[in-house]
This record gives structure tokens, C-alpha cells and sequence, in this order.
């Protein structure tokens, strides 16, 4: 593919899925410096994929592309293990006074960032987009069933990896 | 449980987007996208005031012919590591790229420097002095400048659906490859070259072979090598994302200069026009005999020896202009092979003239015969058993 042609793709999937972008990566990430650091790698993603995200399928890459940028840019803050220390909630005190809301809602990102990509896309589907299981079951090519099963599998996960710092 | 982990998402869910984050979104999105575009699209054709011919223009051939051989390698690997996702993400992501292009073997090699950017590659071959080329693929457009004569040559590279620079050529190549369900690479580990250690990798096909070297400590690959039954390239320096002055890779010619300009149409390949380009190569290159090879290494080489032909024959600059596009657009017919299996060069020691060697044959498409060119340039078909050996 010619490399304008590559740089004409860019720009309109680029202006198509703004919006789309900005609020996910913004909800997945909660800090500014964490939201610019995934928005390049965003970027950067599309560029690399640029090809793929000429087609039907454009929709499903943008996910992928989003959350793997997300998970990188959440990797670079903590870490390649993404282990949670006790002392992000504060381990000398009891995490159900110490976590506040906010504080949870960024530990459950950071989770976020970690779970399988598939997993990864039906909660953020589900729970940050409000869809519905059979909008999810069309983005990630699946049954509702299966759709179920990954929002499930994925809550599951995050609360073993959550563990009892959550209220 | 679930359900206060649900409440926190749903929550999260909840939240807008700050208008600072949407401004930092914009920010981000509109510089990333102002590195992708040159800044100089625009080409002068139009205003080539007059096509004067030089043998300026005859090495601008010489120098597509080695373009288009360089661009025709790569395709067919396999193998996927971690260590190979690492090494291939610079070129991935690359926006300019630094390089040297090694041709033939270390007693006669050639080497090109490309400096890329965009669609645009700035080239420099060594041995050719005072001059600048500059590539630009995207408009299928070569800009030779002289400054020692202060003339100028656009060679206009006509029915080439997509040319690609190395760096590109090499993405799209990986790219394709990585799609591919049995892809596979054979890490070689740790290798020491001039004090240093390298990362090794090799992808082989059956009977292409790519080896990477790669920095063991940035993943960056320093070095790519090709070889292939017919030619070996080495890419050598390899240096991404390097600040480099747009401004020489203009396609502008400086204000005094003569302007000369030709064309090569790839889309014409012909058994005819390869011949007439080994009667040029046998006749006024190299003084009456057949070259030792005609492979890339062997085009490489051909620019001096063309101009020392060029001016022995005492032409006029219009036939100067003719012999060398013949000779460039001749070599298309070997550059994009259109036949069955390989061709086949024999006409090393071979004179000019000699009705009874064979110095070229090749099995064109659907064919049960052979093409077979004699050293007087005479072809006959011939069957497979009675082949030149």
C-alpha cells in the first residue's frame, strides 16, 4: 500500500473513532500522563495496523489496538508482574477504611490492564460502554453465551486478583 | 463481591471525558499525525523547461536498475519469538531510517547509503561523486543532481504499481509474514562481531534466507542480510527514527541547472529489449564480451565502465540519452521475471559475435521449450535435454 494511501487511512479511522478513543482510554486509565502515554500508543498502533483498519473489521482492531495500548501504558507505571502492593492501598491499615472509591476504581483499572485481551473487551464493552451482550457477541465474533461467559470469566478474574482489598 | 466490583465499574463507566483530557487526546492525536506527512508533496515536472541528455541520465538508469533489484527481494519466510517481535517493532514504527546497502561480495561489492524519509529516500552511492539522488516512490520519480556540472536528471519510472523503500519493503514484508499460522524464526543466540555481541535471527524460506542482528539490550536490529540463489544484500547501519533535514529531500532542482529528463516503463518487459540491453552490455560496456554476471552486483557496477563506453562511441547527447534508457529498460525483463523457474546466465568469457555459445537462457511461461540467446544474440528453442550445461 502506497504510503499516502497509508497516511489517507490513518486520518480518517483517526476522526472516526475520536470520541470512541478519548472516552475509553480516559475510563481505562483515570490520570492524565497514563491517558497521553496510551493515546500514543494508540497511535502508534494504528499506524502499524493501518491496513487492517481499512475494512469491515475496523471496529474489532480498534479495541484490540486500544486495550493493548492501555496495557502497555499501565505495564510502563507498574511494572511488567502489574503485582499490586499492599502499599498502594496503604498496607498498614485495613483496606476497607483505607480504599476509597477512588482509589478502588484505579486499582480495578490497573487489574483491568492485566486481564486476557478477550476478557479485557467484554468488560470494558460491557461495564464502561453500557453495551448490551449482543452488541458484545457481535464485536468479539461470538455467541451471547459466549459474550456471558467472557464479562463472567473477566469478573471473576478481577476479583481474584483483587483479592479482599475491595469493599 | 461481583457485585461491588461491577458498582466500581460501572461507575468508572460513568465518567466523562474532562475537556483538558479531550485537548491532551487532540494534541497527541494531531502531532503524531504531522510527522507522517512530508512536507514537501509538491513536484516541479511541469516546469522542466527544456530534456537535454547527458551521461548523467545513463548512471540515473544504472542507479533504478539497482533500486528495483533491491526492491524485488523478500516475501517468503517463516516463525514468530518474542525476541523477533522486539527486534522487527523499530521497523514497524519507523518514520525516517538510516542505512547502508551492501551489494556482491566483499571483493566487488557496492554500497549504497539511503536515507529515508516518508516515501522519499535520499540516496548516495559510492564511486559516484558529486552528485545527490533522490527517490521519491510514492510520486515514481528519481532526481540525480550533478553539482560539479550543475545539471540535473528526473527519471520518470513509469508502470510500477507500488514501489517501497527498504524500510517499507521490509514492513510489509514482516507484517504479512506475522499473519501467516506457521511463521517461524530460528534464534541463534548471542553472536560477538567486532567486539560486540549480537542478537541472531534467522527466518528462512526454501530458498530465501533473512538474518537479523540485533542489539541484545535495545532489540534494535543493526544489520539484515539476504540472500537469495541469485543475489546477496547486506543492509548494514541500520539506524530508525533519526533527525533528518527534509529540505534534502527535496525534488526541486537549484536554480542554473540543466535539466535533462527520461523515462523506464516497467511495465515493458520484452526477450527483445533484454537483448538489446546484452548488445549494449557486451558491445559498449565491457568492449566486445559478455559480462562476468548480470546479476545486481553486475548492474551495480556497470555506471563507470557506461560512461567510459558512452564517451569512446562519440555520441551525441540524444543517442547518449537512447542507448542508456534501452540499456536500463532492457534489464526490466530479468528485474520482473515473468517466466517459468529461474534464468540462467552463461555468458562469462563469451565474445560478442560467437554463434556457437549460449550466454542466456530461461523457459518462458507455458512454454515445453527453452529460449536460449547465442553470443551473436541469435535465440533458438531449444528442448531441455539439449540445454547448455
Amino acid at each position: 500500500m502506497k504510503y499516502s494511501r497509508r497516511v489517507e487511512i490513518f486520518g480518517q479511522v483517526r476522526a472516526k473513532y475520536a470520541g470512541f478513543l478519548a472516552s475509553v482510554l480516559w475510563k481505562l486509565t483515570g490520570d492524565r500522563e497514563l491517558f497521553a502515554e496510551a493515546m500514543q500508543y494508540v497511535l502508534l498502533g494504528m499506524w502499524r495496523n493501518v491496513e487492517k483498519l481499512n475494512g469491515e473489521r475496523s471496529g474489532a482492531y480498534i479495541y484490540r489496538i486500544a486495550l493493548t495500548a492501555n496495557s502497555a501504558a499501565w505495564r510502563n507505571r507498574i511494572g511488567r508482574d502489574g503485582q499490586i502492593s499492599q502499599s498502594q492501598v496503604g498496607a498498614d491499615k485495613d483496606p476497607r477504611e483505607k480504599a476509597d472509591k477512588s482509589e478502588l476504581a484505579d486499582i480495578v483499572r490497573r487489574v483491568i490492564a492485566q486481564l486476557p485481551a478477550k476478557q479485557g473487551r467484554a468488560v470494558v464493552m460491557r461495564y464502561l460502554e453500557q453495551r448490551s451482550y449482543q452488541s458484545i457477541a457481535e464485536k468479539l465474533s461470538c455467541s451471547e453465551a459466549g459474550a456471558r461467559s467472557n464479562v463472567s470469566k473477566a469478573l471473576a478474574n478481577l476479583k481474584a486478583k483483587l483479592g479482599n482489598l475491595t469493599v | 463481591m461481583n457485585g461491588n466490583i461491577e458498582e466500581i465499574l460501572k461507575e468508572i463507566g460513568g465518567e466523562d471525558v474532562p475537556a483538558e483530557v479531550q485537548k491532551i487526546a487532540e494534541e497527541t492525536s494531531r502531532s503524531f499525525s504531522k510527522t507522517l506527512t512530508p512536507s514537501r508533496q509538491h513536484i516541479l515536472w511541469e516546469n522542466i523547461m527544456r530534456s537535454r541528455i547527458t551521461k548523467l541520465a545513463a548512471a540515473a538508469v544504472i542507479v533504478v536498475a539497482v533500486l528495483i533489484g533491491i526492491n524485488q527481494f523478500g516475501g517468503r519466510l517463516g516463525g514468530t519469538t518474542v525476541a523477533w517481535a522486539d527486534v522487527v517493532e523499530p521497523i514497524l514504527n519507523a518514520r525516517t531510517a538510516t542505512l547502508d546497502i551492501l551489494i556482491g561480495s566483499k571483493e566487488h561489492q557496492t554500497v549504497i547509503h539511503d536515507e529515508v524519509v516518508g516515501s522519499r529516500i535520499r540516496r548516495t552511492v559510492l564511486g559516484v561523486k558529486h552528485s545527490d539522488i533522490i527517490i521519491d516512490l510514492e510520486q515514481q520519480k528519481l532526481l540525480m543532481l550533478d553539482h560539479a556540472q550543475k545539471t540535473a536528471a528526473y527519471i520518470e519510472l513509469g508502470g510500477l504499481p507500488d514501489l517501497q523503500n527498504y524500510v517499507e519493503l521490509l514492513r510489509s514484508t514482516i507484517l504479512r509474514l506475522e499473519n501467516k499460522p506457521d511463521f517461524q524464526v530460528d534464534d541463534q543466540g548471542l553472536q560477538e562481531i567486532e567486539g560486540q555481541d549480537y542478537i541472531v535471527l534467522v527466518a528462512e524460506s526454501d530458498k530465501d534466507t533473512i538474518t537479523i542482528w540485533a542489539d541484545p539490550e535495545t532489540a534494535l536490529p543493526v544489520r539484515i542480510e539476504q540472500k537469495t540463489p541469485k543475489m546477496q544484500i547486506v543492509c548494514n547501519n541500520l539506524q530508525f527514527d533519526v533527525v533528518l533535514d527534509e529540505s534534502l529531500f527535496s525534488m526541486e532542482v537549484p536554480d542554473n541547472y540543466v535539466i535533462q529528463k527520461a523515462r523506464i516503463d516497467f511495465k515493458e518487459s520484452s526477450e527483445s529489449g533484454f537483448i538489446e540491453s546484452l548488445r549494449i552490455w557486451a558491445e559498449i560496456i565491457e568492449d566486445g564480451q559478455f559480462p562476468d554476471s548480470i546479476d545486481l552486483g553486475g548492474i551495480a557496477k556497470v555506471g563507470l565502465k557506461l560512461d567510459e563506453g558512452l564517451k569512446r562511441l562519440n555520441l551525441t547527447d540524444q543517442e547518449e540519452l537512447e542507448v542508456a534508457t534501452r540499456f536500463g529498460q532492457g534489464l526490466v525483463f530479468i528485474r520482473f521475471f515473468k517466466g517459468e523457474g529461474q534464468w540462467n546466465y552463461v555468458g562469462k568469457g563469451v565474445k560478442l559475435g560467437d554463434s556457437e555459445k549460449a550466454v542466456f537462457w530461461y523457459q518462458p511461461k507455458d512454454s515445453e521449450t527453452y529460449r536460449v540467446i547465442y553470443g551473436d544474440l541469435h535465440v533458438e528453442d531449444v528442448e531441455a535435454d539439449k540445454l547448455p550445461e
